[in-house]
């Protein structure tokens, strides 16, 4: 794994090409393109103590409000807690972009996003995760910079989990930093050539609870390399490995497999001629 | 049956010259490079974007330069500014913009104002000449280039409307187009 990680880095600093910031496991600061909508699913796999997979499945409606602004609205379901798979709850996403200081070949964008999330289930777990396994809120920032062939994005997010079981942890503290590369097409000729992109995040998370709460604390660090296919200059299937490095939290899956298929539509509703 | 169409042929290329010794003045195209993307699905967002505007014909989009060919209908009239609207609509910034106008006999003079489709044309950093045929002038507004290019050429500008940021329009209500050659 640490392998891996060196040869991307390697990767990033000594080829030629383009860095790309559509990560799989975060959002850039850019936004999508006005009156651009987009359609998201997602599944997160792992394979549980007694050998059996275990799902998660994550559907996403994104909408471009306009240069600044825009907006998910998700839909949770999974066995993770379950014998079968069951609806876990609805989120939105707003992330509003107040920095652009652009130029050819590099940028640097500051954004800060929230997310709100509903879920009906009480869940027995000692991660806090609010999409998926419990009601919460989270507030953050996300910082990318494009710089010619490295693309570099930061984001920082504090969330709170609102339903309680007993042993849930109640606050969490998340960093993460993604990175990517462009490795085909070498050079751009037209919309229809498949681009191929790698990306390598690190993750970490850091969970808080009341005192007497001895189960919900603790941190983990997670890397995450992943594969991206854009086919048409439209839709993108994201392959990614998520291996946890370091890890403190009582039953966190130790390493999960993640498909993810997306749909752009640009002016879906707005702008049609 | 070969005489028509030697007849054919010779009145579609009399008709041709005429039309381009006659042809009316107008934008025959615009190029934008814009900044801040490098993917091909951005360049897609922009292409499709600039598309949605009603006196856009075609865009051809260049995806190694990011930079973007705009033809127009001849019926409606050109704002240049929808175009940059609808680039930073898509999340980008226009790095450049130079438009290609068929002039008649134009005759232009340094710090001089043309009217072209409604819009004011503020020529400067120019020498006086006069323009005839095709001809290319680059957009010298805030948002139309590179915005440390902006700061540095608005800094060393002689022209007061562009150094004091101030309105120079002739008519009230119309907008102005800072270019130059």
């Amino acid at each position: 794994m640490k392998y891996l990680a060196s040869v991307l880095l390697f990767v990033f600093f000594h080829f030629s090409g383009f860095a790309q910031e559509l990560f799989p496991m975060t959002e850039p600061a850019s936004n999508m393109a006005t009156d651009a909508l987009g359609l998201r699913l997602g599944t997160n796999n792992y394979q549980s103590n007694n050998f059996k997979i275990k799902s998660q499945l994550k559907s996403e409606v994104m909408y471009g409000i306009n240069a600044r602004w825009m907006i998910h609205f998700n839909g949770y379901f999974s066995d993770f807690y379950s014998k079968a798979i069951l609806f876990q709850g609805v989120g939105t996403y707003f992330k509003y972009r107040f920095l652009s200081m652009d130029s050819e070949h590099r940028h640097t964008r500051m954004a800060a996003f929230g997310r709100i999330t509903y879920n009906p289930t009480k869940n027995y777990t000692t991660d806090l995760n609010i999409e998926g396994a419990q009601s919460g809120a989270a507030v953050g920032l996300v910082i990318t910079q494009l710089l010619h062939k490295l693309a570099l994005s930061v984001t920082l997010n504090e969330t709170k989990a609102f339903s309680s079981t007993g042993i849930n942890p109640e606050n969490s503290f998340n960093y993460n930093l993604s990175a990517g590369y462009l490795i085909y097409p070498k050079k751009y000729t037209n919309y229809k050539q498949t681009n191929c992109n790698l990306y390598v995040e690190a993750m970490g998370k850091s969970i808080t609870s009341n005192p007497e709460n001895n189960f919900a604390a603790g941190a983990s660090l997670d890397i995450v390399p992943s594969i991206q296919f854009i086919f048409n200059s439209q839709t993108r299937l994201d392959i990614s490995y998520k291996r946890s490095i370091y890890n403190t939290i009582v039953y966190n899956a130790h390493q999960s497999i993640m498909v993810k298929v997306e749909h752009n539509i640009f002016n879906a509703f707005r702008n049609r001629k | 049956m070969k005489m028509n169409t030697l007849k054919k042929i010779t009145a579609l290329l009399f008709a041709l010259t005429v039309h381009s010794m006659l042809a009316s003045a107008q934008f025959v195209s615009v190029e934008i490079k814009a900044s801040g993307l490098t993917c091909s699905m951005c360049s897609n967002s922009i292409d499709k974007a600039l598309r949605t505007l009603p006196f856009i014909k075609d865009v051809a989009a260049h995806l190694q330069t990011t930079s973007f060919t705009v033809t127009f209908n001849t019926d409606a009239p050109i704002q240049l500014e929808d175009m940059k609207d609808k680039i930073e609509g898509a999340g980008f910034f226009v790095a450049g913009m130079t438009a290609t106008y068929h002039f008649n006999n134009q005759k232009i003079t340094n710090d001089s104002h043309i009217s072209i489709e409604k819009n004011d044309y503020h020529f400067v950093d120019v020498s006086e000449q006069i323009l005839n045929g095709d001809v290319a002038f680059k957009v010298m507004d805030k948002g139309y280039m590179l915005a440390k290019e902006y700061k540095k050429y608005k800094k060393k500008s002689s022209i007061p409307c562009i150094k004091n940021s101030t309105s120079c329009s002739p008519t009230a209500g119309t907008k102005t187009y800072h270019v130059t050659l």
